[in-house]
């Protein structure tokens, strides 16, 4: 008998302006029914691509499939015709798509695109609805199955807009959605990533016990190690069009033997890695216009290790001494007050005000108190719309709060005239979450790292020449060459630009920089890469960091101490092990729950992946 | 929003919206239409095979000719050349077009801007009064105050630019306002930059290809106003060729003598159809977010 | 929704009195002559002064102005110099025929631009689509006086298959006046003869001031399409095995009209502001004819008048853009 799912030597081409990029490259894999296979890999790896071929929603032109079969029981879907492929679609292969937010059409109810679905399916099987009006049913299976994925009062929520639903919860409707048609195979793509980490496993959760109960054949597609840990009995890993590896999961996690599914889960910071001890992968991902011959020419091979030897490790060089932040013109600093001090800080949005409307004020921080020393860092933990972001526009008095004080040696921000403002802001810098966005596209790298310098030029005190030499002393020590320099911010990849961003923090030579999620937008390895420099920043310089995520573990791995926000309140404060080992509240000990955890599997043998 | 989703900052692509711009061929049509239409305007009167006819020269022997080897487009009901008044007619609907564009943008830019970068009561203010502009109607306003103050190229000019304005000040305050939430922005404020700084580094250089694209798109426009506005007689003064008016002097012997509205006819079209090609190449060149 | 529409409704006063005020200051500070052209070049002195006495001309502008606000709370639109006639009456006269032109129009133009704008997005960067922005560039280009009197000479003159103008034959009777609009009441007086002369006249002026907004809703139509197929949902309902057609118009097609709306809403204001070229080719008896001799004789009361009504229909066009956007898009909020 067949696999559920074969997929042979599939190779994909996309035609762009710059020529035909090789995007698939000979993918290869067999699915069993009652499988859930984990496909992973880093952005650009083509996992996305490899679930929407199976499905074959690749718009062809610009696609085009040199060679491969996608077998389905034995039936070459590439060789279909279009309308026959839509009959499998919805109906044997189910689909659900990266961002719940935007995958539901928000003019429609819900209970309307459900049936819509199941009336689709019922076409090409009209057992699934039974006898009787075709709608009314539909409408009945869609309530049952919003019940099934744990929606409660079903029957009512049909008649809901999706606008109406969390983000958890409209992902419930698209699983309900993608397995109403009753299919055999289900592709999920990124289904958690858009999820606050208790939703996550929440819906992990839910995806493992349909499989399960209906006894599905699933791909789930992820750039995360720490879900295919959780939810998955065998894992692909992909890395430039090709799949390098493939296993059950208790085995490849615990023996992985490509170095670069090592390499990526070595990247990832689990709950007790210690300090410093992330490995980053070598270089990039690399250029699909041309794929290194040495990984893109190799075939999947299952259970086999690869010949070629690992590239190893590169490690960022690090500058030469930099020259010690120059010192406050206020004067020796007091007996030790903490460097920064937040009493009582409260912010309200209030929606814009008229006189015949009126809408409730959004708390996006309320009361909180909070301390940072000098050369500490500390982690700001919590869901998103907690307040994290609040927090540093608050401290930098890009807003005012609406109560309580933010002491920054002692003295009272919102006092400072605006000389002192100037100056507490070239000692407190900023380094954002998209760091795209935060670069300014029409200033060159030189020209970034150099503002700072010329907006405190006062305080920095450098010529022309000074500045120079100074820039050059930053990009060598955030990791990058001289000849980055010149570029302009998207001629440099996301860990890069991240890389410039911290250069541009540093340039004034501040006390304290506030991260707010520096890496949520980077690939592991490029995390690994910055969290490594932000350590060996720390370690040098002594710079205090205030380190917001929403990443538990990345907040273990960098902080001293770490601080759980929830809802603009401080939960729970106290030294990062401490809240680790001994959680005092609820919320703390959820979070930790909803952590995924590798580990460091190739030092910590005798553990058994796949169970937590 | 993460990287990889968002859409490229426009001056991250200079280059390549040159690029992007050559390869469009109704974009490259327009830019040579424009370029036409500005050659005429700067030549025109050079090129007329009968410069007395553009001089205001009559020739009531050859009153009302068909069109024929010697006048291509006719002659009209002063015996005057259609083709030469047509080519001498560009010079005052392109001067027209691009004035009215260009002191209307102007206005526009400075009330936007200052609204949206000061905020506050001044910005409700200027934005009120932005909306109330907005909702006059413009052809209304334009014929009003030509009429009251009298045929002529600067009244006309004046009229029409009156009422330009308030689109540019919505875009450039709409600019400004998403400019100044975008983090480049937030983070030259986070490291202190004083006020001016950020306007002028960080800011402005954001609004320009949104102005830019507008202005092209408006000149095809402000050239259908004015022909529009000479056409119900409220322009420039006679002696000058202008196209409008010359369609509504050839209306009047429409049915029998229809070539002389052709030339002048086709001469707006082909110049507003020029800088609508042109506007809309820059369009999806320089700004993806409108257009396509 | 009842307290959005009382908000916006409430808005309408300040609205008008800034119209006025706006067009006040443009008609009276600006150097002109309007009683001597409404006396006549042989009117003595007295005569003259005896007329702006009689419209209250005489008196200074802000005086003028708070006499105009005050009557305009009664419906008192002041009176015409031209017409010497209350100048409500006159536009309630002339505004029918404009109002059937501008809804014709947009009839025409909606019922064509969405559908079209659909499919050449299906068609994207297809020939058919590439074909079909150009003429909708061409026409947004094309002079619509100019557009008027070709479509006169080939379909009035040379194939005569339609009037030349006018909204009505001579030798025809209006029909009984019900609503103003000429199609309206005859259809309702059950004259069927007299709707289809008033249709064949109505035809060409409304086809050139259609082409442009025809163009311009294709075109947004087109892109907010675009836009939409590219959205995650329309991939999900194609992954999901939705049929074509539902995919087509339920998803692509209702997410795609409620940006192209506003297009709608803007132009149908500024059609009603720009009929002047094509009723002046048309000679079709409208508020832009009345408002265009109002202006000529430099006879503000009218042009003020027109400028109200028109900026107030505007408003009102707009507010029910705004509902219809509400009932396809539910996240559309009324606060």
């Amino acid at each position: 008998m067949p696999p559920l799912l074969e997929i042979r030597d599939l190779h994909l081409t996309m035609a762009t302006r710059d020529g035909p990029v090789q995007v698939l490259n000979g993918v290869a894999l067999r699915i069993a029914r009652g499988e859930i296979w984990g496909l992973v890999g880093e952005s650009g790896c083509g996992k996305t691509l490899t679930g929407l071929s199976v499905a074959r929603l690749v718009p062809c032109p610009p696609a085009q499939y040199p060679a491969g079969e996608v077998r389905l029981d034995g039936e070459d879907l590439m060789a279909l015709s279009e309308p026959r492929m839509r009959a499998l679609r919805g109906r044997r292969i189910g689909m659900i798509l990266q961002d719940p937010a935007t995958s539901l059409n928000p003019t429609m109810r819900i209970g309307d695109q459900l049936a819509d679905v199941a009336l689709a399916a019922a076409r090409h099987d009209p057992a699934l609805l039974g006898p009787g009006p075709a709608r009314t049913a539909a409408r009945a299976l869609a309530a049952t199955m919003l019940d099934r994925v744990g929606i409660a009062s079903a029957r009512q929520r049909l008649s809901a807009w999706p606008h109406e639903f969390s983000g958890g919860m409209r992902q419930r409707v698209l699983i309900a959605m993608a397995l109403i048609g009753a299919p055999d195979l289900l592709i999920a793509d990124e289904p958690t990533s858009a999820l606050d980490l208790p939703v996550q496993a929440q819906i992990l959760a839910l995806m493992q016990g349909m499989a399960a109960d209906r006894g599905l054949g699933m791909i789930l597609i992820t750039h995360s190690m720490g879900v295919v840990a959780r939810a998955c009995s065998h894992v692909a890993v992909m890395y430039a069009g090709s799949i390098v590896e493939t296993g059950p999961v208790v085995e490849v996690l615990d023996r992985p033997a490509h170095p670069y599914t090592r390499a990526l889960m070595a990247a990832v910071p689990g709950r007790h890695t210690p300090r410093g001890t992330l490995s980053a992968l070598p270089g990039t991902v690399p250029d699909l216009l041309a794929p290194p011959p040495a990984v893109a020419s190799r075939p999947a091979a299952p259970g086999r290790p690869p010949p070629a030897a690992p590239p190893g490790p590169r490690c960022a060089p690090l500058a030469r001494a930099m020259p010690s932040p120059a010192p406050m013109r206020t004067g020796p600093p007091m007996a030790d007050p903490p460097l920064l001090e937040l009493r009582g800080v409260s912010r309200l949005y209030r929606p814009r005000r008229s006189l015949l409307a009126r809408s409730p004020e959004v708390v996006a921080l309320d009361g909180v108190n909070l301390r940072i020393a000098r050369g500490e860092s500390l982690g700001i933990v919590g869901e998103s719309g907690a307040g994290k972001s609040t927090l540093t526009r608050v401290i930098l008095r890009l807003e005012r709060p609406d109560a309580g004080q933010i002491l920054y040696r002692g003295a009272d921000v919102a006092r400072f005239g605006p000389g002192a403002l100037r100056a507490f802001r070239a000692r407190v810098q900023i380094v954002f979450q998209d760091p795209q966005a935060a670069l300014n596209p029409r200033m060159t790298a030189e020209e970034i790292v150099t503002e700072p310098m010329l907006v405190h030029r006062d305080t920095v005190g450098l010529d022309r020449r000074g500045r120079r030499a100074r820039v050059a002393e930053l990009i060598e020590t955030v990791g990058l060459r001289p000849d980055h320099l010149r570029r302009f911010p998207h001629e440099l990849s996301g860990g890069q630009r991240q890389r410039i961003g911290i250069a541009r923090a540093l340039a004034a030579g501040p006390e304290l920089l506030l991260l707010d999620e520096p890496t949520s937008a980077l690939d592991v390895s490029a995390q690994a890469q910055v969290l490594n420099l932000l350590i060996e920043l720390q370690d040098r310089l002594g710079v205090g960091y205030l380190f917001i995520s929403h990443d538990l573990a990345v907040v273990r791995y960098l902080c001293d101490r770490i601080a759980l926000i929830r809802q603009g309140r401080l939960v729970e404060e106290g030294p990062a092990a401490q809240i680790f080992d001994a959680p005092r509240t609820a919320f703390a000990r959820r979070l930790i729950d909803a952590t995924p955890d590798l580990g460091v599997p190739l030092r910590s043998a005798g553990r058994t992946a796949g169970t937590d | 929003m993460t990287a990889g989703t968002r859409p490229p900052r426009p001056a991250a692509r200079r280059p390549r919206a040159l690029r992007r711009f050559g390869r469009n061929r109704l974009s490259l049509l327009g830019a040579g239409l424009v370029a036409l239409v500005l050659a005429l305007a700067l030549f025109g009167p050079l090129l007329a095979p009968y410069p007395a006819h553009v001089a205001g020269g009559i020739d009531t022997a050859a009153r009302f000719q068909p069109p024929s080897a010697a006048h291509p487009f006719g002659t009209n009901e002063l015996g005057q050349d259609v083709l030469s008044l047509t080519l001498a007619g560009a010079r005052a609907s392109v001067l027209a077009g691009f004035s009215v564009v260009l002191i209307g943008g102007t206005t526009g830019i400075l009330i936007g801007g200052i609204a949206g970068f000061l905020g506050g009561w001044i910005d409700e203010i200027l934005m009120r009064l932005t909306d109330l502009m907005l909702i006059v109607p413009n052809l209304i306003l334009a014929m009003t105050v030509a009429a009251v103050l009298g045929p002529g190229f600067q009244n006309m000019v004046l009229a029409l630019a009156l009422g330009w304005w308030p689109g540019y000040a919505r875009l450039l305050r709409g600019e400004v306002l998403a400019a100044r939430e975008r983090p480049h922005v937030t983070a030259a404020r986070a490291m202190g930059a004083s006020q001016a700084r950020v306007l002028v580094r960080h800011i402005l250089p954001d609004c320009v290809s949104p102005v830019i694209v507008k202005m092209s798109l408006d000149m095809g426009f402000a050239i259908l106003m004015v022909a529009g506005l000479g056409f119900i007689g409220i322009g420039v003064r006679p002696p000058v060729p202008e196209w409008g008016t010359m369609l509504a002097t050839a209306r009047a012997y429409m049915p029998d003598m229809w070539w002389v509205a052709m030339a002048p006819g086709l001469a707006i079209f082909v110049a507003v159809f020029g800088f609508n090609l042109l506007g809309d190449g820059l369009r999806d060149s320089l700004d993806p977010r409108g257009g396509r | 929704m009842l307290r959005f529409l009382f908000r916006r409704l409430l808005m309408l006063g300040p609205v008008l009195v800034g119209l006025t005020a706006i067009m006040f200051v443009i008609a009276r500070l600006l150097p002109g002559d309007p009683v001597g052209l409404a006396a006549g070049p042989n009117a003595t002195l007295a005569e003259r002064a005896a007329l702006a006495q009689e419209f209250g001309l005489d008196r200074p502008v802000w005086d003028q102005y708070l006499s105009y606000v005050a009557g305009l709370a009664r419906g008192d639109l002041g009176r015409s110099l031209m017409t010497r006639r209350p100048v409500a009456e006159d536009i309630a006269i002339y505004l029918p025929a404009t109002l059937e032109l501008v809804l014709a129009a947009m009839a025409l133009a909606i019922a064509l631009g969405l559908p079209l704008g659909l499919l050449t997005a299906l068609w994207q960067n297809r020939w058919p689509d590439r074909l079909g922005q150009v003429l909708a560039i061409g026409a947004i280009s094309m002079p619509r006086f100019f557009l008027g009197l070709l479509l006169q000479l080939v379909f009035a003159i040379w194939l005569m298959w339609l009037p030349l103008g006018g909204q009505l034959p001579v030798v025809t009777l209006p029909p009984p006046r019900v609503t103003g609009l000429v199609t309206l009441d005859a259809a309702l007086a059950g004259d069927w003869a007299t709707l289809g002369a008033a249709c064949r006249h109505l035809a060409l002026p409304a086809l050139a001031l259609s082409l442009s907004p025809l163009a311009a809703i294709l075109r947004m139509m087109r892109a907010s399409a675009i836009e939409v197929m590219a959205q995650d949902y329309v991939t999900a309902a194609r992954a999901l095995g939705l049929p074509r057609r539902k995919i087509l118009i339920k998803t692509i097609g209702r997410n795609a009209v409620s940006a192209t709306l506003t297009v709608i809403g803007l132009y149908f204001g500024w059609l009603l502001g720009g009929t002047v070229l094509v009723e002046t080719v048309f000679d079709w008896p409208g508020l832009g004819l009345y408002a265009t001799r109002a202006i000529l004789s430099q006879d503000m009361m009218p042009v003020i008048g027109v400028a109200l009504v028109t900026g107030l229909i505007f408003v009102a066009v707009n507010l029910a853009v705004d509902l219809a956007y509400g009932l396809i898009d539910p996240r559309v909020r009324y606060e």
